[in-house]
């Protein structure tokens, strides 16, 4: 026994996954299902760690059931016999479910609802009573799997979510803490009397990234505890809240971040000088939030420290760096009500009063740039996935009727659902073909030589067992997805086991031949190397630049048409997931292949992506604020120069990431800014007492400061950009 | 006429698909020979090449080497 208490964590899931794949066969062989491999798949594909992440995981995947139950049979009953009309008409649903995978709420509800659909279509041929029962079966049997899965994780060495959660608030309220000491040190010169806590030597980029990493957790871990513990779902909305401030508030700082390069720490340190109040302030209030989540009765109000710029400092500066602190305090001001905010939610959580009423909205969309309706915004990755996944049902279902190879009618559901689950990870290098060949190749040895000798059930159960313990155990996850299907296709568990070698080997012949078909189209559709992608991405991201920009235009701006109005949503949207995806598709870039691309050039690159994207949307932002006539008047002219400057630099960089007109463009820029300072000068010199309000100052030297963001951040590109050798990118290779 | 498909423990193979499966080979072996050596770069859009070589080494393949 001592040994047993002693394995890793991923051996005791791996055996839970085992005995309790096995007690799903015992299950339904004993009781005589239909199929008894649909409550071991069941529960193969919702074995999560803890019991709450499979009850969350198991809900989806009953709800994704259900509506592929309704869905199929709706489908079989409106086209019995009609081949033609039948695919048309499940197309338009494929390609919705498929959007829907790759989205950010309930992919494995679709994901479910997508492949249990294709699987129960297929059962029509035969009769319309037959795919009732089918359908009946199949969402029975999905369900007992989800209670067996659940009666394992609760009884054999159960996990809790609860202590997760307390132990993720406690690292992430102390992460965001380490961060306001480091930013403080990094504004205002001053070091941390802090009480030990924290690695003063960790880079600050590594505080962000688990900062980061711990609110994803976060709310990932949120579901999981409501599903468990009804402490937690009757304020899952609280912790939900709790999850988007911390990712707001890490944003806010990001943006910060970007902003501090343009400023020296003198200049800040002396037009801001509160700043240290304030920071002494935030990390008094994370180490309360903290202490209150952790179960501790609240101990502090939230102190007011307005964050004041000092006149005469700021006198002293040029105009873009008065522009530079404006805008940091309106960054700071942002900061603060974000973690009064997080406090506030602390106290609801743990049932205190909260001190004052919830305002802030973590989603600050542009009013003209959100598309009209609240119609959703299409992400053309999503639809390009969904699209593949569609043709591949399409190829597959003609393949069955006009050549009808080995695998026959699963031709139409089994390379599509491979599909739905390849498009999940687009920059996942496609090498689905090797682990599928040794996990069947396993799943073929066992059925002709091992099962044959097997005469009890408990016989076979040790075989299940071994072959559920080393996926779970040893592989990854695709290697694990190839090695469960290979358990339950290449077997054929039944009550009335026969053995047919030749079923066995078509079995075999068929899932590659059609991994295969798979991997052509996706190959040929779209080069799988990343390089291409980036390259793609890149001119993307200018092109939502260019766009965006020359939407600032008074002319374009105040178009109210629904079409300029979805565009300017399409585009703000392109700019916001890019830089995310392109993260994703810079890490599998090889360095020994690209020498002159290595990750770190990479993210280098990406951070200024994401520069630019703040930028821009202040941009935005502050275009709408209103802005004092007189300044507008005076200086539309200049600025109409500068955008013209920095649109066409977008439109260059989208046609190629390295132009050589870099030095140009630098020049061109340096030039209308240094113009824009003069006539700002001059134009405020003649501007009499009160012809301007101190909101309208405000509003212009944030637009001032967006402005001069902006163009820093796109010269920062060009540095970033040089330094990475393009035409490898563009070299075209197999 | 004897049949001229392979026969795997009792499993009937058509000669095209076992040339496909050589071609899937040769082509892969020939793709990497032509990354190594960087002549990939002189095609438009190597996907198309790689399926295009299928195809001719399975005409090839199932021409003169495993005809059906």
């Amino acid at each position: 026994m001592a040994g047993i208490s002693h394995l890793s964590t991923r051996a005791r899931e791996a055996i839970k996954v085992g005995i309790a794949i096995v007690i799903g066969y015992y299950v339904a062989l004993q009781l005589d299902w239909l199929s008894p491999t649909w409550v071991a798949i069941s529960i193969a594909f919702i074995s999560l760690p803890t019991a709450g992440q499979s009850l969350a995981k198991g809900f989806q995947r009953m709800g994704g059931t259900i509506l592929a139950f309704v869905v199929g049979l709706f489908y079989l009953g409106l086209f019995p016999q009609d081949r033609w009309p039948f695919i048309l008409s499940i197309t338009p649903y494929l390609f919705f479910v498929a959007y829907m995978v790759t989205g950010k709420k309930n992919q494995y509800f679709w994901f479910v609802a997508g492949f249990v659909t294709l699987m129960i279509t297929t059962a029509g041929p035969g009769s319309s009573e037959h795919a009732f029962y089918f359908a009946a079966y199949r969402a029975l049997e999905t369900m007992i799997g989800i209670v067996i899965w659940t009666l394992v994780s609760l009884f054999i060495w159960p996990r809790s979510n609860l202590g997760e959660l307390k132990l993720l608030t406690h690292d992430l309220m102390s992460r965001n803490r380490d961060l306001v000491r480091r930013y403080r040190t990094r504004m205002t010169g001053v070091g941390t009397d802090d009480d030990g806590e924290g690695d003063e030597g960790e880079p600050l980029q590594v505080i962000r990234d688990q900062a980061g990493r711990l609110t994803v957790q976060l709310e990932q871990t949120i579901n999981a505890a409501a599903a468990e513990s009804y402490e937690v779902y009757e304020v899952r909305k609280l912790w939900q809240r709790l999850s988007a401030l911390s990712l707001s508030a890490i944003e806010v700082l990001d943006r910060i971040d970007a902003g501090l390069d343009d400023l020296p720490q003198s200049d800040l340190k002396e037009s801001l000088p509160k700043a240290k109040a304030l920071f002494d302030e935030l990390d008094a209030r994370f180490t309360e939030a903290r202490a209150v989540l952790g179960g501790e009765e609240p101990s502090r109000s939230c102190e007011e420290i307005p964050v004041v710029i000092d006149d005469a400092t700021l006198a002293q500066l040029d105009h873009f760096r008065r522009a530079a602190v404006e805008v940091t305090r309106n960054e700071l001001e942002q900061f603060d009500e974000l973690v009064r905010e997080i406090v506030d939610c602390a106290r609801d959580i743990r049932g205190y009063q909260s001190e004052t009423e919830s305002t802030y909205t973590a989603e600050k969309d542009s009013r003209l740039f959100s598309a009209p309706f609240g119609l959703p915004v299409i992400d053309s990755d999503r639809v390009r996935g969904a699209a593949m996944v569609t043709l591949s049902m399409w190829v597959g279902y003609l393949l069955w009727i006009f050549v009808d190879p080995p695998g026959h009618l699963s031709w139409y559901q089994f390379v599509p659902n491979i599909a739905l689950i390849a498009i999940q990870t687009p920059q996942a290098k496609p090498t689905l073909l090797k682990p599928f060949f040794f996990a069947y190749l396993a799943g073929l040895g066992a059925y002709v030589f091992i099962m044959p000798q097997l005469v009890t059930f408990w016989q076979l159960g040790i075989l299940i067992f071994a072959f559920a313990f080393a996926a779970a155990y040893f592989l990854s996850p695709m290697g694990r997805v190839a090695l469960f299907l290979a358990l339950f296709n290449m077997l054929g568990i039944e009550n009335q086991q026969t053995y047919d070698f030749a079923s066995a080997a078509n079995t075999f012949l068929f899932t590659m031949l059609a991994l295969m078909v798979l991997f052509a189209l996706a190959y040929v559709t779209r080069s799988a190397r990343p390089e291409k992608a980036i390259l793609n991405m890149v001119s993307r991201f200018f092109r939502s630049c260019e766009f965006l920009l020359s939407c600032l235009g008074a002319e374009r701006m105040e178009s109210k048409s629904w079409l300029d109005r979805y565009r300017r949503a399409w585009y703000l949207h392109e700019l916001r997931s890019l830089p995310g995806k392109l993260h994703n598709w810079g890490r599998q870039i090889d360095p020994k292949k690209f020498p002159k691309a290595t990750p770190g050039q990479i993210e280098d690159m990406i951070a200024c992506f994401q520069v630019l994207v703040y930028r821009l949307e202040d941009l935005i932002e502050t275009r709408q604020a209103p802005q004092a006539e007189v300044l507008v008047r005076e200086l539309i002219e200049d600025v109409r120069a500068w955008r013209i400057v920095i649109v066409d630099g977008c439109r260059q960089f989208a046609k190629d990431p390295t132009p050589d007109f870099e030095g140009d463009l630098r020049d061109r820029l340096k030039t209308r800014l240094a113009n824009l300072n003069r006539r700002i000068e001059e134009t405020l010199n003649t501007v009499g007492d009160g012809e301007i309000s101190q909101q309208e100052r405000e509003n212009f030297y944030r637009l001032l400061g967006s402005f001069r963001g902006f163009s820093e951040a796109a010269l920062a590109y060009a540095d970033s950009a040089v330094a990475i050798d393009w035409d490898q990118f563009r070299e075209e290779r197999f | 006429m004897t049949p001229s498909e392979f026969e795997i423990g009792g499993i009937f193979v058509p000669p095209l698909l076992v040339a496909a499966l050589f071609a899937w080979v040769l082509a892969w072996v020939t793709a990497w020979i032509l990354n190594r050596f960087r002549f990939s770069r002189f095609f438009f859009y190597p996907p198309l090449v790689f399926l295009a070589l299928i195809v001719i080494y399975t005409v090839i393949i199932g021409t003169f080497i495993i005809p059906s």
